[in-house]
């Protein structure tokens, strides 16, 4: 009697003392890491620092141009990204409906692609674009590259909320005599926008900080500007900035720029982040009021 | 299976001597011959025969289970939604048997109009909700669409309670108002004939009994088939009653 009292004591108290825990940690972690570059960063946060061009070798002078090839990159990896996710987005809830077999088969290769080391995509881009097309450091390999390792994020963002949608609105839409393109286009699509938006975001947050994929494809450490072709246009980004900075141990003025950029790069992050919240609540009250 | 239908000897409201005649001599709008369904081995219901003259209501009453609304599904071809189903028989519809395979699919639903038990409105303005098909199925100008959307809305007895606010979400109308919406938006379409699937099921007395004056308004243009477990209203509305 007292034993099982105990218990669910332990049960009662326990669980949820965890779980408190657990939460505490996380948001712990996350303020540490964000004090941690603020403090470090804010030093350098000036209208110089992110109006000027990188000099001595990125020791002094500001990162301009690491954050328009980093906008560049982005943008190219949104713009590469959003096509293919919508693709198999669509072609999941349509053409493979009746067909368990092939829908597992994609939703297990977008798993496995999503768990794939980052820089395995840098060495298919090298591979495919620096030494099939020749096509050397290229902003566009890059984004390409970045656009098809966030694929299966914002794929399968798109597709979970794809699949919420209610089946009495499929049924009423083609109830009214509706096609099935019709139908795709105004009940599928609008009730997978939240989740293509969320998807890509929270995607674009991840490429904007890798480096391993764009160090072999499309980023240089200084000596690119904006860039004014395809083939052998490579661009300074924020990620690479700050990877060659912070191992220029023994010089205080690059390891302050080190921290400046990882400031200047999280609050992008924030932003985006930013971006895709406002826009979900945004399309989620359009869902619901 | 039992399948009778009941010829009711009372007039209803909307019967003028015209529409009686009309009741009485004109051919039947959908004729539905030995019409079975199953889905793998389960058979839902088989043998059924009936017809629906136009404007005049068929009510389908019978047990929960016994298959009324997988019928109502199979008459605008819903039930192709269903990969299990399986469909034998005929339901002929301007002289086509619909079961077909080359039947315009998209054209029939368009042409038989369905209203579900639970309404089912999409996340956007009333305006749009009502115009959901219309618009879709044909070229609309601003002038027309207008036009149609105030006619549907005071055919599903709405336009006084909506006209100001056709701009706001259709959510935030109650559920005999969506019930009513869902009406419109069908009626918009233009449809032959209108599918009922317990429309009333989920409404509290007093708006069921607005919707049913409704349906009586509406039984005078429209072919409608009224799927129904209470007897009572079955009575109230329907011309011919089929028992499942």
């Amino acid at each position: 009697m007292t034993y099982t009292r105990t218990f669910r004591n332990l049960v009662k108290y326990g669980v949820p003392a965890v779980c408190w825990a657990a939460g505490l940690i996380a948001v712990l972690l996350i303020l540490a890491l964000l004090s941690v570059i603020f403090l470090k960063g804010y030093h350098s946060l000036e209208p110089g620092f992110v109006l000027e061009e990188s000099r001595e070798a990125g020791a002094s002078g500001g990162i301009r141009y690491q954050i328009i090839g980093t906008l560049i990159l982005v943008l190219t990896t949104a713009a590469a990204a959003i096509p293919v996710s919508l693709a198999i987005g669509i072609t999941r809830v349509s053409v493979l409906k009746h067909s368990s077999l092939l829908r597992h088969v994609v939703d297990g290769g977008l798993q496995m692609l999503n768990s794939m080391p980052s820089i395995l995509f840098g060495v298919l881009g090298f591979m495919l674009f620096t030494q099939h097309f020749g096509w050397g450091k290229s902003w566009l390999a890059g984004g390409i590259i970045l656009g098809l390792m966030i694929v299966p994020i914002v794929s399968l963002a798109f597709v979970n909320h794809l699949l919420s949608l209610p089946p009495n609105r499929l049924e009423a839409a083609y109830g009214l005599g509706l096609s099935p393109q019709q139908v795709l286009v105004s009940v599928w699509l609008p009730h997978g926008w939240p989740g293509l938006v969320s998807g890509l975001f929270l995607g674009l947050a991840r490429a904007m900080g890798e480096t391993a994929p764009i160090l072999f494809v499309a980023a240089v450490f200084s000596g690119a500007g904006m860039p004014l072709g395809i083939t052998d246009s490579p661009v300074l980004a924020l990620p690479y900035h700050i990877f060659v900075m912070a191992q220029d141990s023994f010089d205080s003025r690059a390891q302050a720029n080190a921290w400046g950029t990882a400031l200047v790069l999280v609050m992008l992050v924030l932003a985006f982040n930013g971006v895709a919240y406002t826009l979900r609540m945004k399309l989620h009250y359009g869902e619901h009021h | 299976m039992e399948n009778i239908i009941d010829i009711l000897p009372a007039p209803r409201k909307c019967m003028t001597e015209l529409r009686k005649e009309k009741l009485n001599g004109s051919t039947p709008m959908l004729e539905v011959n030995e019409l079975s369904v199953s889905f793998e081995e389960n058979i839902i219901f088989e043998g059924l025969s009936f017809h629906l003259k136009p404007a005049s209501m068929l009510g389908i009453l019978g047990p929960s289970g016994r298959g009324k609304s997988t019928l109502l599904r199979c008459l605008n071809r819903l039930i192709d939604l269903s990969p299990n189903a399986k469909v034998t028989g005929s339901i002929r519809f301007r002289g086509k048997n619909i079961l077909e395979s080359k039947v315009d699919l998209d054209r029939l639903r368009s042409e038989i109009g369905i209203v579900f038990q639970q309404p089912v409105v999409f996340p956007t303005t009333i305006a749009k909700n009502v115009l959901f098909g219309a618009k879709r199925l044909q070229r609309l100008s601003r002038h027309e669409q207008a036009r149609l959307l105030e006619s549907a809305l005071r055919d599903a007895a709405l336009w006084d309670q909506v006209k100001d606010r056709l701009h706001e979400s259709a959510n935030r109308l109650s559920v005999g108002q969506q019930q009513r919406l869902c009406l419109a938006r069908t009626l918009a379409t233009q449809p032959d004939i209108i599918l009922l699937d317990e429309p009333t099921s989920a409404l509290d007395k007093k708006t069921a009994r607005e919707i049913e004056q409704l349906l009586l308004r509406l039984k005078c243009r429209y072919g409608i088939i009224l799927v129904t477990h209470d007897e009572e209203q079955a009575r109230r509305l329907c011309d011919e009653i089929l028992r499942i």
